[in-house]
């Protein structure tokens, strides 16, 4: 959307900020014996854009088709704005949730116009005709109303399958891997156009997807799931540099992960002692490769190889100790005959305990 | 080398786990489960009812031996049928055979043919007073060999049922992953090998599925065992109908016939084998062509040859025979009341089996796990096991029995009513446009659904909008595939049909059986041609989709 000022006017806010949209507790969902879902409990604030984060099998879409009812939990409740719509007895079909959903394969029923998709889930009324208009423009697919849907480009299938989702104007909208088909060359820029719409829709949005990149770029705040639980909640920024748990941290980013012996509250690190968690006789340290720096002075390393991207370069280096540590420099340095360099970290690296027995 | 194929997780049904199918899919569902119910319980009480009789029936020497002839009968069928459908599927698909297009939609048309039409041609072309015999006699040619009996009955059953083969392996053969075979071939097999070890295994589950069709038919075929004169169990049992009888003797040999049905759906379950095999994407690249070189014309000649024999011939036969009777001065009048019959019984069991497929199909295409669908599903095929004969008398006793057991209130309108035959019709056939509309179910995303159900639609208006529209094709093949059927079903027609109601077929049937060649001509030359539009337009549409 471009050259288009973001004014406040514009935006659809049906709740009052700050209150909670989606409040799910003890979510359990099983196939056949195998736990999708494992006890999720997550909170999603009004106005938010929420990314579930998760691998495959990691059980973010069946919590997305809870929440919009497709789905019904063996066990725990979900509540959209204060009301219970499944677990303990209750039990609101999808039609009457107020949720919109894109789908993954966007799922545009071929039978109908673009605008007949978009006008599908509005009531017989006067104004339907200006609402699909009007969400036809939100949505940048003015002019495109007549088409049948075969006749459109993934990108714009996709914001088809998004403005039909928000033509009712939905309390919540979900998004399951919306960008997972389209080209990669497009990503980067249907999810800014994907952003600005839904921030000038103003919905309360809960987008599921596998890229980390994606979620950490467009979220508000990311849940990131494994085995069908939250790991850690929190903005992108927490994620990243606070990680909750070394999976966490060894999931998102590139990490490397040092695995050493704690004592007396320390463990001893090529960099300096470091707090070790209370009790913790073994630890991981995880340092990522742009944390690693260059200088005149500090732990001695041996250069053993080197890549170079363009918008980066790559070193790969190895301690005294035998640890190899790879270190992210800027394009403009020169390692050519470069055998020996020296480390320092930009910030003290997290620190985990782990189980004694557990090796790399 | 059984190369286990790798499966992909099938998309999971939407609200398939827990809870309830909605009541606009439920409730229709329960009930054509339990009006298809009605023939295989009322059987099963007839003969429960006097149990000594029911089991002298079955254990006399006399049903052993039409069990095993009607059992010979149905496999010597579908082998020859098979032999038949499976080279010729392969070069219509799979080779430079010139037309070979053209070809395979001719070489489907014959299953316009019901069996009864071609045995009476049959007999009047190569019997022992027939044709050939005649044309022949001058030369001092005193008998043929004989047409009646095992051989003759089950090569013309199978000339004329191949096509049911033919269609399944078809698609089959075309949808195949040519990289596997390119892949047989680059290991160092060579073409036949590759074909035997690698084609041939992936077919099996669509020659077990035609070859069960052939077989099927085989058993519960009446008009060609009678008029080729080889006794098999629904002979016997129409035998026994016209001569007034007692019925509990009956209904155990109805059982009896169900029971071998029921076996060769086992064997065709087996036969399928347990390996998925549609779990591969198949069919992003068109299946190769095998070029037949210096076979290419004799190939041509050969498939020519057989079209000639079951399309050419019979229309011959039946133009030769109109001609004669018209020469003849063989009256015509009755045939167009004759037609409108045929088109009425057979344009209402199409509406009515496409009804009742649509409930069935959704509870199978979308509520799976739910615990009454597989019943539901179950019992909806029946009419695919139960022959048509066996469907007929059941309904014909069961409403005799309601009539007295409920006055005139239940049976008295029930009896000899159009009703009655088009629900026949409606329960025999049901399986094929449940097939067909559970195919479409399946190619439509369930998400398609969910979005509609997402954006505030009730069920019922869900599957107005939605879910019906998508699969208009899918019910439509449906509706003309039960069409075609029911215009040349005969069992039933001759039970069922109210007094004054005469089909093409019961028109074909009351002359055939005399031996009224000439005046059985116009009808069956009429009802041919009525079955094969419905046939042709279906052979399209399957080429599109």
């Amino acid at each position: 959307m471009p050259e288009r000022t973001s004014a406040p006017a514009a935006r659809e806010v049906h709740e009052a900020p700050g209150t909670l949209a989606l409040r799910a507790r003890g979510l359990v969902r099983s196939f056949d014996g195998v736990r999708a879902l494992d006890g999720l409990d997550l909170d999603v604030t009004a106005g938010e854009l929420c990314v579930i984060l998760g691998a495959s099998g990691s059980g973010k879409t069946t919590a997305l088709r809870l929440i919009a009812g497709f789905e019904r939990p063996d066990e725990g409740a979900i509540e959209l704005f204060g009301e219970r719509v499944a677990g303990e007895g209750a039990s609101v079909p999808p039609e009457r949730r107020g949720v919109g959903m894109v789908f993954q394969d966007y799922a545009l029923f071929p039978h109908l116009s673009v605008e007949d998709n978009v006008a599908y889930g509005l009531p017989r009324s006067a104004d339907r005709a200006a609402r699909v208009h009007e969400v036809l423009e939100l949505t940048g697919l003015r002019g495109l109303g007549r088409r049948a849907v075969h006749e459109l480009s993934g990108g714009e299938q996709q914001r088809t399958a998004l403005a039909r989702a928000l033509a009712p104007r939905p309390r919540l909208l979900l998004l399951d891997e919306p960008f997972s088909n389209l080209d990669p060359s497009l990503r980067a820029r249907v999810r800014g156009e994907l952003r600005e719409i839904l921030r000038r829709a103003g919905t309360t949005t809960i987008l599921v997807t596998h890229d980390q990149e994606e979620a950490l770029s467009i979220a508000d705040r990311v849940a990131f799931l494994w085995e069908g639980r939250v790991e850690q909640y929190g903005t992108p920024r927490e994620i990243y540099l606070e990680p909750g748990t070394l999976r966490v941290a060894e999931s998102i980013g590139d990490a490397m992960v040092l695995r050493l012996p704690a004592a007396g509250g320390l463990v001893r690190t090529p960099f300096g002692d470091l707090p070790a968690p209370p009790g913790a006789r073994r630890c991981a340290v995880v340092i990522r490769p742009e944390d690693v720096l260059l200088r005149e002075q500090g732990t001695p390393a041996e250069v053993c190889g080197h890549e170079f991207y363009g918008h980066d370069q790559m070193l790969h280096v190895r301690l005294a100790d035998g640890a190899e540590l790879r270190v992210r420099v800027g394009p403009g340095e020169e390692f050519a005959g470069l055998d020996r360099v020296a480390l320092q970290l930009r910030r003290p690296p997290s620190v985990f305990a782990v189980s004694p027995t557990a090796t790399v | 080398m059984t190369a286990r194929l790798i499966a992909l997780p099938a998309r999971r049904a939407p609200l398939a786990g827990h809870g309830w199918p909605p009541a606009v899919i439920l409730l229709p569902g329960l009930l054509v489960g339990a009006l298809c119910a009605i023939p295989p319980v009322y059987l099963l009480v007839r003969a429960g009812q006097s149990p000594e009789a029911a089991w002298e029936a079955v254990a006399a020497g006399s049903t052993l031996g039409l069990a095993l002839r009607t059992a010979a009968f149905a496999a010597g069928a579908t082998v020859i049928a098979g032999a038949i459908a499976l080279p010729l599927a392969w070069l219509t698909t799979r080779t430079d055979l010139p037309g070979r297009r053209v070809l395979g939609i001719l070489a489907a048309l014959p299953l316009a043919v019901p069996s009864y039409i071609a045995a009476m041609l049959a007999v009047s072309a190569f019997g022992p007073t027939g044709l050939l015999q005649d044309v022949l006699a001058p030369l001092g040619v005193e008998r043929l060999p004989s047409i009646y009996g095992y051989p003759g009955a089950t090569l013309v059953l199978a000339l004329f049922t191949y096509p049911y083969l033919l269609l399944t392996l078809r698609p089959a053969l075309l949808g195949l992953d040519p990289s596997l075979e390119e892949t047989s071939r680059s290991l160092g097999y060579g073409r036949w090998t590759t074909f035997r070890r690698v084609v041939l295994p992936q077919l099996r589950p669509s020659l077990a599925a035609g070859g069960l069709l052939v077989a099927l038919y085989a058993i519960s075929d009446f008009g060609a065992v009678a008029l080729l004169r080889y006794d098999t169990l629904t002979r016997a049992l129409f035998v026994r109908y016209e001569s007034g009888f007692d019925f509990s003797g009956a209904s155990a040999l109805a059982l009896v016939l169900i029971g071998i049905a029921f076996t060769l759906i086992a064997l065709e379950l087996w036969a399928r084998g347990e390996r998925r095999y549609h779990g591969i994407r198949g069919g992003s690249r068109p299946a190769s062509v095998a070029p037949l070189g210096r076979w290419r014309w004799p190939a041509f000649g050969l498939a020519l040859g057989l079209l000639a024999l079951v399309l050419a011939l019979p229309l011959a036969l039946l133009g030769f025979w109109l001609v004669r009777g018209l020469a003849a001065g063989e009256a015509l009048q009755g045939v167009g009341a004759a037609v409108l019959d045929s088109l009425t019984a057979s344009g209402l069991a199409a509406l009515v089996a496409a009804a009742a497929a649509i409930p069935v199909a959704v509870l199978s295409a979308r509520h799976r796990r739910f615990a009454l669908t597989q019943p539901i599903e179950l019992l909806s095929h029946s009419g695919f096991a139960l022959p048509g004969l066996v469907v007929a008398l059941a309904l014909v006793f069961a409403a005799l029995h309601g009539e007295s057991f409920a006055g005139g209130l239940f049976g008295g309108w029930l009896y000899q009513s159009l009703g009655l035959l088009v629900a026949a019709y409606a329960l025999l056939f049901l399986p094929q446009a449940l097939g067909a509309t559970r195919a479409s179910l399946l190619q439509i995303s369930p998400s398609m659904e969910e979005a509609a159900s997402g954006l505030g639609r009730r069920p019922w208006q869900v599957l107005g909008s939605i879910t019906l529209p998508l699969a208009s094709r899918g019910i439509a093949v449906g509706m003309a595939l039960v069409f075609l059927t029911t215009m040349k079903e005969l069992p039933a027609t001759l039970i069922l049909s109210p007094i004054g109601f005469q089909p093409l077929a019961a028109q074909v049937w009351g002359a055939a059986s005399e031996a009224f060649f000439a005046r059985a001509a116009l009808p069956a030359l009429l009802l041919v041609v009525l079955s094969a539009l419905p046939l042709a337009l279906l052979t399209l549409w399957r080429r599109d989709a």
